[in-house]
């Protein structure tokens, strides 16, 4: 699992990793009851069940990138990919969302 | 030639090769994802009408995301066991997260299959009712009195590289539509009677080329303009055609014309449309920034969906917003200043697009049968229509209408055709689902295949698990944000 490297030989690290993954597994699980659990609750606003709905599964992706993507412990060359991967998602982000500045606006917007 | 670096980490980045080659993968996947759920973003943000409300089986997407989530742990699992040099273990695991990936395609394979028996009409005013068609009436077209068939001959379309992307005009499919009583034979322009088959059609096809030189036609090295024989039925035809195998709306009171060119003219006896009705949508009838929920409810007091599904159901429309309207003024007046109705989405999705069932409502089984006013079935005064009068409640628990074509604006089931929501729908799922058998197939290899690496080396083929793991991950990262967006928001 993660890369110091010293210790990969060692059965013990790898029992340890196998009872870390099935934690993590219980995590996942656990968000997915909180996402569809508090889907009907009236957080006052639409953006704040959305917000709330994101903002767990943005958790559930991180144990999964940091834990069984082994981003946790990773050589410096895949974080430099992965920096310059966030960054052009972000920025294709932005320029679709400055779409939304030409008026495309439809009466229906709201619902 | 021993490819370098498959378990040794190359001295200058600190990893075996392949690891950083799936990096860079998932990196290009990141932006291919990024761009189609900023595209959903950018739909949800502006619609082009009323978004969907709860299309989706929340059930199937929960099953799923923990389906994945397993797999998930079973493909670490085997990578685990590899490094503990345990290969049956390892096989345990993999079959596993491979069977795992089979039961989400099922799962996703019913939904689909659900979407494409599901069906929205959008009436003429912009209300729209959505269901199922009933089992013993799907939605068929009938014509009558059928005397005349026009068959379009069109010379043979090598196409690009021998792919036609054009049908060569009739075949003879349509003559599956011929009712049981019907015989499909006719008299040529020769007066000759024929039975119109295969054979029978290839002759007169070739007959009708021949007249522009048919080895030309056949090398294309002349044009021909489309041909057309017309055939004579020798006593009147019925047919009873699905809709989708004519072009769209292509039929009048006389003719009907089927997506190959072929044109038959007789009398359409029967077009109207049976629908058990599950949900009906208003929220087309007032603007989107409607500020008043008195002004909304009196602009859908005169919907078409009344006139189709009877007063009574307007009269449990407006009880049913009654006391939605009071629960949610009860709910929001300790705030200092309390939410109005129209500003909360969920609350207009609720009442303006609202669930009809017969179940949770007992009356409205009785209200169904006796309220249908404008039931089109009455007005068709045909065997059809008594049919739909009797047994109007519906076998669902949904209320059974008949929709004549007057009454249509456009109807679709639930594809692309039907709306963006569908479309984003579709392709994002469906590229993930084709994720999904990429990487089972990936992971299938090295089950499959991988006893001879492992004997080799054990890491080289750990390594390959680990690899395909992260593809693995990535696949359930995506699914990770979808369920969400698209089941639950």
């Amino acid at each position: 699992m993660a890369h110091d490297h010293h210790d990969h030989d060692s059965p013990e690290y790898y029992k340890k990793q196998s009872k870390i993954i099935w934690a993590v597994g219980g995590v996942l699980v656990l968000g997915t009851l909180i996402t569809v659990g508090v889907m009907d609750w009236d957080m006052g606003s639409r953006a704040a069940n959305i917000a709330f709905g994101m903002f767990i599964a943005l958790v559930k992706a991180s144990f999964v990138a940091l834990i069984f993507m082994h981003l946790k412990s990773e050589r410096g060359l895949i974080y430099k990919v992965l920096f310059f991967t966030v960054l052009f998602a972000i920025g294709l982000f932005v320029l679709t969302y400055l779409g939304y500045a030409d008026p495309l606006h439809s009466k229906f917007i709201g619902y | 030639m021993e490819i370098p670096y498959t378990v040794k980490p190359r001295p200058d980045t600190g990893l075996f090769n392949a690891k950083i080659g799936i990096w860079l993968f998932l990196a290009s996947e990141v932006m291919l994802f990024g761009g189609l759920f900023s595209a959903y973003i950018f739909l949800r943000i502006a619609p082009e009408g009323p978004w969907p409300v709860q299309v989706l089986t929340v059930k199937w997407g929960f099953i799923n995301t923990l389906v994945l989530i397993f797999s998930s742990v079973t493909v670490l699992q085997a990578w685990v066991a590899l490094k503990l040099r345990k290969f049956r273990l390892f096989q345990v695991w993999m079959t596993l997260t491979i069977l795992c990936a089979g039961g989400f395609m099922v799962i996703k394979s019913i939904e689909y299959a659900d979407k494409f028996h599901h069906f929205g009409v959008l009436l003429k005013d912009g209300s729209s009712v959505e269901g199922h068609f009933p089992a013993d009436h799907p939605y068929h077209i009938k014509f009558d009195e059928v005397k005349t068939v026009t068959l379009a001959v069109k010379p043979h379309d090598k196409g690009l590289f021998g792919i036609a992307l054009f049908r060569h005009g009739s075949d003879t499919e349509f003559l599956k539509y011929l009712e049981k009583d019907s015989k499909p034979e006719f008299k040529d322009a020769e007066g000759n009677v024929i039975t119109l088959d295969d054979k029978t059609l290839d002759a007169l096809r070739a007959k009708a080329l021949n007249k522009w030189g048919w080895d030309d036609v056949k090398k294309k090295s002349k044009w021909t303009p489309d041909e057309f024989i017309t055939l004579t039925a020798t006593s009147p035809l019925k047919f009873d055609i699905p809709p989708s195998k004519l072009f769209d709306n292509a039929y009048d009171a006389h003719k009907a014309h089927f997506r190959d060119g072929t044109v038959i003219d007789g009398k359409l006896a029967y077009d109207s449309m049976h629908l058990e009705v599950d949900r009906i949508d208003l929220r087309r009838l007032f603007a989107a920034d409607e500020k008043s929920d008195q002004k909304a409810l009196e602009s859908v007091q005169n919907a078409d969906v009344w006139r189709i599904l009877g007063g009574d159901w307007k009269k449990k429309f407006n009880e049913h917003h009654d006391v939605e309207h009071n629960k949610f003024v009860e709910k929001h007046k300790s705030q200092k200043k309390p939410q109005q109705p129209m500003d909360n989405s969920d609350y207009v999705r609720h009442v303006y697009a609202m669930k009809i069932s017969l179940d949770d409502a007992h009356g409205h089984a009785s209200a169904a049968k006796t309220g249908g006013e404008g039931l089109a079935a009455e007005a068709a005064g045909d065997s059809h229509g008594a049919h739909a009068a009797e047994a109007h409640a519906g076998s669902h628990g949904h209320p059974l209408v008949v929709i004549e074509k007057k009454d249509i604006s456009f109807w679709s089931n639930f594809t692309p055709k039907y709306g963006n929501y569908f479309a984003i729908y579709f392709t994002l799922t469906g590229l993930h689902g084709l994720h999904v058998i990429g990487g089972a197939l990936v992971l299938s290899h090295m089950l499959l295949f991988g006893k001879r690496i492992y004997d080799k080396d054990p890491d080289h083929l750990a390594n390959r698990v680990e690899v395909g793991g992260l593809f693995w991950h990535f696949v359930d990262l995506v699914w990770i944000f979808l369920f969400p967006l698209l089941y639950l928001l």
